[in-house]
């Protein structure tokens, strides 16, 4: 399938400084989320009050940027009001799509707005054709936030057969559960990161002193990890943890080194997989993190659109290496096999 | 209530799981599901076999299900589900990829559909599920919201390691220095999943790509409430060596022939990783309490 336009590149905020950084930076759109338990980086002292969120559109909007807002936990019974007002705001405010995961979401954003586009979340797990089919059909989504469990080539088999919209995570924390069904968090702590949107929720982490000089970190008590004394720090949570295997007894990171998800080695693949947006993770980033990052991606798109051969080799991933995660990068799943 | 056995993992083995289905035909289950959920690279359920299995329990008077992968990424998954589903004739739905299917099979919604609340519940029940499988997250307050504010049939989990999440990079082969794409199956050799301790704490079991409680879940002394909310049917995931003991367990103390405290001891003693049933009570899931 061939695209109308270039790629698209979709940056986070987490307040209205980063939003006006990754606009200046050169982001196509922003995402954002509000203040509440209604969007998956539900973090103290980080996300938009309506006021704020406002205030960015009409920022994003006179530079030519989109704004997306996220709605995107899975609310119980008594949480969905929370969450059909926050979509209620991102219409008010003239945000240009809400992105959601949950069911009860999904056909309320249809029903009661149906000129606001609604994207689907990379938490509604969608990664075939049928089941894409079925969040079209049922709830007109016109963009699919793919989960981070395809490799290049699957996305490509995927984009053949949908008329939607594609977007890919290509930067940012790298999940290794399957997008939206992740409990081990919620196992841990009970705080459900589902329907709260906090993973490991900084109220249940603690940090103690270890042998050697290194830093005991737990979860609700329960400990997850030791940092050795020169082990570059990650936040803490559980899937970065390292766990005893009651079979050898050896203690390892058994899900996932901590690394972050780097794709700009890929980004001319992706390009030509037919995706239409590429997102960077981190909405809980400093303002300084988003600008770089923002700013080392869309000179790679440009430099892609204008057929430069250094486009995946340029200074951005000279820039980036100094603030990926754990400073390690990994492809993840877009790697394939 | 009714009483089903869920899906045992093809890393038992055909044989083990062909003794599981034979244990089960003489027990008191009502339902039963097979098919591998997790991994399709081990998948077992081929050929007829589950053809089989499926006649043999119905012919005992069970109802059947197929269960579905929870997550597909490839063309060959989604036919090799369309042939099981031919061969059992009832299916259990775990990715929104097989909701097309609910036109053709009777169905049950799985848990992995991720259903948090009555408007989605609602919205599943409209695709033709005619039972919903609650997600083992959900304590017994979001149990009885949903079953009070919609009218659809539901199902909980009571027993077993239950599901904590489902891994793109394979923890199981990652333990011993392989990935998953050269995994060497060494799930197989570890049928019951190899237990993860945080600090000196059991949590987790692995079990090839998917994580599970390394306790026991238990809600045997919890069923007045789930058959007071208007919870359908009670899951029991099976545990080699003893599902059938369990199934019967739980038959006595629905049927009142038993006390739920002395079918807790015995639960116990089949248990010794211990129990689990925090997420139940709203609490961390690897908690375990009993009533008062």
């Amino acid at each position: 399938m061939r695209r109308d336009r270039p790629i698209q590149l979709n940056a986070p905020a987490g307040d209205l400084l980063s939003l006006m950084a990754a606009v200046d930076a050169g982001a196509d759109s922003v995402y954002i989320g509000f203040q509440s338990p209604t969007n998956l980086r539900n973090l103290p002292g980080l996300n938009f009050s309506v006021e704020d969120a406002a205030e960015g559109v009409a920022y994003a909007r006179q530079r030519g940027a989109r704004m997306h807002v996220a709605v995107n936990t899975h609310p119980m019974d008594h949480q969905l009001e929370a969450c059909f007002r926050a979509v209620d705001d991102a219409e008010a405010i003239g945000a240009d799509a809400v992105i959601a995961a949950d069911w009860a979401v999904l056909e309320y954003a249809r029903t009661q707005h149906p000129h606001l586009e609604v994207h689907l979340s990379c938490l509604a797990g969608a990664a075939d054709p049928q089941a894409i089919r079925f969040y079209r059909e049922r709830f007109g989504v016109t963009c699919i936030i793919l989960p981070r469990v395809l490799s290049v080539e699957q996305i490509a088999a995927v984009r053949r057969e949908t008329d939607a919209l594609l977007e890919v995570m290509v930067f940012g924390v790298l999940c290794a559960n399957y997008d939206g069904r992740c409990c081990l968090s919620s196992f841990i702590t009970g705080a459900s990161a589902n329907s709260i949107g906090a993973c490991a929720p900084v109220e249940f982490v603690a940090f103690g002193e270890s042998e050697g000089g290194g830093l005991r970190v737990q979860l609700n008590g329960v400990e997850i990890h030791r940092f050795a004394a020169s082990e570059q720090r990650t936040y803490p949570t559980p899937c970065k943890g390292t766990y005893a295997n009651a079979v050898t007894g050896r203690r390892s990171h058994v899900f996932q080194d901590a690394c972050c998800l780097n794709a700009m080695a890929v980004l001319p693949d992706l390009s030509a997989a037919g995706v239409d947006i590429v997102k960077i993770e981190g909405r809980q980033r400093s303002l300084a993190y988003v600008r770089q990052v923002t700013s080392a991606w869309r000179k790679a798109i440009d430099a892609l659109d204008q057929r430069d051969p250094l486009a995946a080799g340029g200074d951005g991933i000279a820039d980036l290496s100094s603030i990926t995660e754990g400073r390690a990068e990994s492809l993840g799943a877009l790697a394939g096999g | 209530m009714r009483l089903s056995v869920g899906p045992a993992p093809s890393s038992w083995g055909a044989e083990k799981l062909g003794g599981l289905y034979r244990d089960l035909a003489r027990s008191p289950a009502d339902d039963v599901y097979l098919g591998e959920t997790v991994c399709p690279d081990r998948s077992c359920f081929s050929d007829g076999w589950a053809g089989r299995i499926g006649e043999d329990l119905a012919r005992a008077g069970k109802t059947v299900y197929a269960s579905s992968l929870i997550l597909v990424r490839d063309d060959k998954h989604r036919r090799a589900f369309r042939h099981l589903a031919q061969q059992v004739g009832r299916i259990e739905i775990n990715s929104a990829a097989f909701l097309g299917l609910a036109r053709e099979y009777p169905a049950i919604g799985g848990a992995f559909l991720n259903v948090y609340n009555s408007v989605a519940a609602r919205i599943l029940a409209e695709a033709m599920i005619e039972r919903i499988v609650l997600p083992c997250e959900l304590g017994l307050e979001s149990i009885i919201s949903i079953t009070k504010q919609f009218d659809v049939a539901t199902e909980v989990v009571v027993h077993g390691h239950i599901p904590i999440a489902t891994s793109n990079m394979c923890p199981t082969a990652r333990c011993f220095g392989w990935d998953d794409r050269n995994c060497r199956e060494v799930c197989r050799q570890h049928p019951d999943g190899i237990v993860l301790e945080a600090g000196d704490r059991p949590m987790f079991r692995i079990e090839g790509l998917q994580t599970l409680s390394a306790a026991t879940y238990c809600l045997v002394e919890y069923l007045g409430e789930l058959e007071q909310a208007g919870v359908d049917t009670v899951r029991i995931l099976p545990q080699r060596g003893q599902a059938a003991r369990v199934v019967w367990v739980y038959r006595d103390v629905l049927d009142r022939r038993r006390e739920p405290r002395d079918a807790l001891e015995e639960l116990k003693a089949l248990s010794p990783t211990g129990l689990c049933n925090g997420w139940f009570l709203g609490k961390a899931g690897w908690v375990y309490e009993s009533p008062n």
